[in-house]
């Protein structure tokens, strides 16, 4: 596999990553050798329909699989380290210092019997920071991400937050030692249309005050072209098309990006929409058979497509800034969005 | 919280009541006679009637029990039909007896039975957790009984010879002439031991599956993602959380232990609660198990509100609403 | 304590038995019905078989009940043999080939009597789950399904024994030497096995009528119940057609544990002195004759018996653990 890097050394590079899922009815293959790299500071969106990988995905990379799940082939590496296989004792050292995540509920992501600011604390204290000192910083961190009163409300449980407040908690609490990745899983998807804006502009702020990269799971086309860098699409475990956001968004060649972006009412709208959904039944995850996984589902698949598979190729000489799985890539090219 | 608990205890109120109307047709109904115990001795054939209008048992039950709770509520327990001593104060000094044995047994047993818990949760379908499993089996199929004698032969008798000492190490009886926290732990160790085998056996299981429920809960994932050990993630964000039901169910049962610990009791010859059930049931004497009932039924109604309240404080979303 | 954690397990398998038979329930062919309940008894066979250890307890089980079914052939000795010079002159024997258990006080053999006792604590722990069964189903079937006064009579009568000491309750009932029927007529006293197994199915059926009052709540709003209701079926035909074969899974799982518990519960009466008495044996009143054999070389008496009764209860709770992991696959990966 080829690795795809805009700076000589990325900050995050996965390569030929696969998670498997170990169940009575068989091995479920969630995540299917996928390759990328996320450079220093840089911020990638990961998008896909339900169930496509993206959440195994961040998981893998923070070394944190559940069980029945794990790991089959692939590296990661985070900066010179090697992650991969490394054992937990040290591993547990890099999470929430170098690599930090940021979950889809704060609720439930947040330990109910416990007050905010002492979670907040236990992230700093656990990597060597003395207590005082990290109740200070976690009052500055609550601060800084945008909760009034902070003093007070580290006091407070989670349940007495808003959906949104929690959100900043869970923010807060990621960058509290300053990590160079951040991974952030839809972060907005549970909380109020109304709030998801705020809580992105917090989380962007909160990631340039960091001088981390973030890599952002989101089921939200207008989020991607608002805050990424690059865009990489999953389909069934796989990259099926990746590429700076302006290459992919406005000249998808995938069809399957292409129906998710067809879907959209406008992509510059101020709209923020759930990832609009693809007519057709979701992928069998269980059976790994040599062909594209779109096939049974899309408008353009031949016969090639049911027997063997597309891999990532770079689309019509933009070898660094765009590439797509695709049989059909060079006719697509051709044919125009269908707006 | 106040108010809560206010209303708890207004509501405890009518179910007490019934209670006692239940527990006095019982043992009023299934019980002896209280005639008939006062007459064993009497050679009078007359003594039976007398008796009978003496203690107003001719009149129709439900008067009987409207006069008795009248006494009764107002502190008068009356005696003994067989010993005449004071109901009240005999009751008092069994339950002290009996505080004391399940404080220790519920303490013991909350220990082992979290410690055991945590671990199988933690360990799940290991090797060590199906061990722990088929001790908790073994735990509630164990008839009580006969484990605390099968303690008494092999950890009082034979343990004595194979050490080849003649001083017994743990009490099977409560040894009236030692003092002191060594002299205590000894008495106590055994009947501890036996009354806390299918607590921690139910416990440990309770724990076990709560503990379970929480490992998968996505808090869990978010402190190891902060870089905690698996050890301070289970033991500290797990346990904390866990540990409110299991809490409730030790309450609960240990409201039931003073009147429950009536086999314990009996096979460690010690005084209390049990022990005078046994010695009133032997007698026939209603007028200290009318009582009894009453007091263990409010002890576990005690404990039950106890419980509420405990659950309450240790889990803050029900603290502040 | 232990029954809290099993109430709550069987709450939960039993939502995951109607998941699995309800769909079936919606065919109304009755030989296709037929069919596919025969099937799938067969698969939860097979699973039960996979639960090893509730498979050797089911074993070990069944070869306790033979061998108190067939104590009269089996025993070489007469259990309460009169007390001949020739009995009592083998008194305090140990265990040996002859007598495998060794001798009592008075020269009877210990395992005659043990298996004879083992036929009667078989007799009260099937007799009680069988009758607190049909009472308990009875009883839970109708508060379940028409709620009402019934439903709320079970349910605060149920409460009212939750705060009163159980073997407490069931010393002093089982002390009444003359039991009767509300005094309408009489019943045999706990001292007969009969009685025993009146007074704790009398006592104990309560649990399982709301094991299936809590069953059929849940049945209830399902669309297979709506669709025969819509199809103008009864009440009884609705109970007996769709609730109750929906919910035999929890029944059953817990009728095999009250077997166990009410051999534990009769055999702590008989030992406290309120249940079986001498001359007729009970497991129980066997260790309490033996308990002042504690510590001398004759405590044999009180492990023999003791052993078979830990090992007939343990049996019959993992028969109960088989049963559940069989009738709810999913509780199991
Ligand atoms: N604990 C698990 N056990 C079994 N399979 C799992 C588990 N977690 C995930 N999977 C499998 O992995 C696949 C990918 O899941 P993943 O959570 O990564 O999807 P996702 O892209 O994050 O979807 P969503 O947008 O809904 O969050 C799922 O389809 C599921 O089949
Ligand atoms: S490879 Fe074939 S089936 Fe797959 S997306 Fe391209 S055209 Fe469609
Ligand atoms: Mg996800």
């Amino acid at each position: 596999m080829t690795i795809i890097s805009e700076t000589p050394t990325p900050l995050l590079v996965v390569d030929d990553l696969a998670v498997e899922f170990a169940t009575s009815s068989g091995a479920i293959h969630a995540v299917n050798g996928i390759s990328f790299t996320v450079a220093a500071g840089e911020t990638v969106a990961i998008v896909g329909e339900s169930g496509s990988g993206k959440s195994v995905s961040a998981l893998a990379i923070m070394g944190l699989i559940p069980p029945p799940g794990h790991q089959t082939n692939g590296v990661v590496r985070l900066a010179s380290q090697t992650l991969t296989d490394m054992p937990d004792r040290h591993y547990r050292t890099l999470r929430g210092r170098n690599i930090a995540m940021i979950f889809q509920d704060p609720l439930s992501s947040l330990n109910p019997a416990f007050r905010v600011g002492d979670q907040i604390v236990e992230a700093m204290t656990t990597h060597g920071t003395a207590k005082a000192e990290a109740r200070t910083r976690a009052i500055e961190l609550m601060e800084s991400v945008g909760i009034a009163n902070a003093p007070r409300r580290a006091r407070d449980y989670p349940h007495q937050f808003s959906g949104g407040m929690r959100q900043r908690v869970m923010i807060a609490m990621a960058i509290a030692n300053r990590p160079q990745l951040l991974i952030a899983d839809e972060p907005t998807t549970a909380l109020d249309v109304t709030i998801q804006a705020q809580v992105l502009d917090v989380l962007q702020a909160a990631k340039k005050d960091a001088d981390a990269a973030l890599l952002l799971i989101t089921h939200d086309l207008g989020v991607v072209a608002g805050m990424a860098d690059r865009v990489l699409v999953m389909y069934a475990g796989r990259i099926i098309e990746q590429g700076s956001v302006d290459e992919v968004l406005i000249n998808p060649i995938h069809p399957y990006t292409r129906g998710l972006l067809a879907a959209l009412p406008s992509l510059h709208t101020n709209s923020r929409a759930p990832l609009p959904t693809i007519a057709g039944v979701p992928p069998n995850l269980l059976s790994d058979r040599e062909a594209c996984a779109l096939a049974p589902r899309c408008e353009f698949a031949i016969d090639v497509c049911r027997s063997s598979r597309p891999l990532l190729e770079a689309v019509s000489g933009n070898q660094e800034n765009h590439q797509a799985a695709c049989f059909r890539a060079h006719d697509m090219a051709v044919l125009k969005v269908d707006k | 919280m106040t108010r809560y608990i206010g209303r708890r205890i207004l509501a405890a109120i009518p179910v007490l009541l019934l209670a006692s109307l239940l527990v006095f047709v019982l043992v009023r109904q299934f019980g002896a006679d209280p005639a008939r115990t006062r007459c064993q001795q009497s050679r009078d054939l007359k003594c039976l009637a007398r008796t009978r209008v003496q203690l107003g048992l001719d009149r129709p039950l439900p008067v009987q029990y409207v006069d008795f709770m009248g006494d009764f509520v107002q502190g008068d327990w009356g005696t003994s039909e067989r010993t005449d001593q004071s109901v009240a104060e005999s009751i008092g000094i069994a339950l002290g007896e009996t505080a004391q044995l399940a404080f220790w047994g519920v303490a013991f047993s909350s220990v082992v039975a979290i410690s055991v818990g945590v671990y199988s949760a933690n360990k799940a379908y290991s090797p060590g957790d199906y061990f722990f499993t088929g001790l908790a089996f073994a735990g509630i199929a164990m008839p009580t009984f006969w484990f605390g004698l099968i303690c008494i032969n092999y950890l009082t008798f034979h343990l004595k010879e194979l050490l080849n000492t003649n001083e017994v190490i743990f009490f099977s009886i409560p040894n009236a002439t030692g003092h002191g926290a060594i002299n205590g732990f000894r008495e106590l160790a055994l009947p501890v031991l036996v009354l806390s085998v299918q607590l921690v056996a139910g416990w440990s299981r309770y724990q076990r599956s709560s503990m379970l429920d929480e490992l998968d809960s996505d808090y869990i994932r978010t402190a190891r993602s902060k870089g905690l050990t698996r050890r301070r993630v289970v033991w500290k964000h797990g346990l904390r959380n866990s540990l409110g039901a299991l809490v409730t169910v030790i309450a609960i049962d240990a409201g039931a232990l003073f009147g429950g610990l009536i086999v314990t009791e009996r096979v460690f010859s010690r005084p209390g609660m049990g022990t005078l059930f046994l010695n009133a049931l032997g007698n026939g004497d209603s007028a200290v198990l009318i009582p009894w009932m009453i007091v263990t039924g409010v002890f576990i109604i005690i404990f039950n509100l106890f419980a509420d309240i405990l659950y309450g404080v240790l889990d803050p979303r029900v603290r502040v609403a | 304590m232990s029954s809290f954690d099993e109430h709550r397990q069987i709450r939960e398998s039993g939502a995951a038995i109607a998941g699995s038979v309800g769909s079936t329930a919606l065919i109304d062919e009755a030989t296709s019905e037929l069919v596919i309940v025969r099937s799938q008894w067969r698969s939860v066979a097979r699973r039960f078989f996979h639960h090893r250890v509730a498979t050797l307890a089911l074993l070990i089980f069944i070869l306790l009940a033979l061998a108190a079914l067939g104590a009269n052939f089996i025993s070489p000795y007469d259990p309460n043999p009169p007390l001949t010079a020739s009995v009592l002159s083998s008194a305090r024997e140990s265990p040996s080939a002859q007598h495998l258990f060794g001798t009592d006080k008075l020269g009877r053999d210990q395992l005659s009597r043990i298996l004879v006792a083992l036929g009667q604590s078989l007799q009260v722990g099937l007799g009680v789950a069988l009758l607190s069964t049909i009472i308990g189903v009875t009883v839970g079937s109708l508060a379940g399904f028409y709620r009402g006064w019934i439903d709320a009579l079970l349910m605060r009568f149920t409460d009212l024994f939750l705060v009163l000491p159980a073997l407490a309750v069931l010393l002093i009932a089982a002390k009444n030497p003359e039991p009767s029927f509300f005094g309408l007529f009489d019943l045999p006293p706990a001292t007969s096995t009969e009685g025993m197994i009146l007074l704790l199915a009398a006592l104990g059926w309560m649990p399982m009528a709301r094991i299936v009052r809590g069953e059929y709540l849940s049945l209830r709003e399902r669309e297979f119940v709506e669709a025969a209701r819509a199809a103008g079926a009864g009440g009884p035909r609705i109970i007996l057609r769709h609730l109750l074969p929906n919910s035999v899974g929890p029944i059953v799982v817990f009728a095999t544990l009250e077997v166990g518990l009410a051999i534990l519960t009769e055999a702590t009466l008989s030992f406290l002195g309120a249940g079986v008495q001498i001359p007729a044996i009970s497991l129980g009143n066997l260790i309490a004759d033996a308990e002042d054999t504690v510590g001398t070389d004759l405590a044999y008496l009180i492990l023999f018996p003791g052993l078979v009764l830990f090992l007939i209860v343990l049996c019959a709770n993992f028969i109960g653990d088989g049963l559940r992991d069989a009738l709810d696959p999913r509780a199991r990966k």
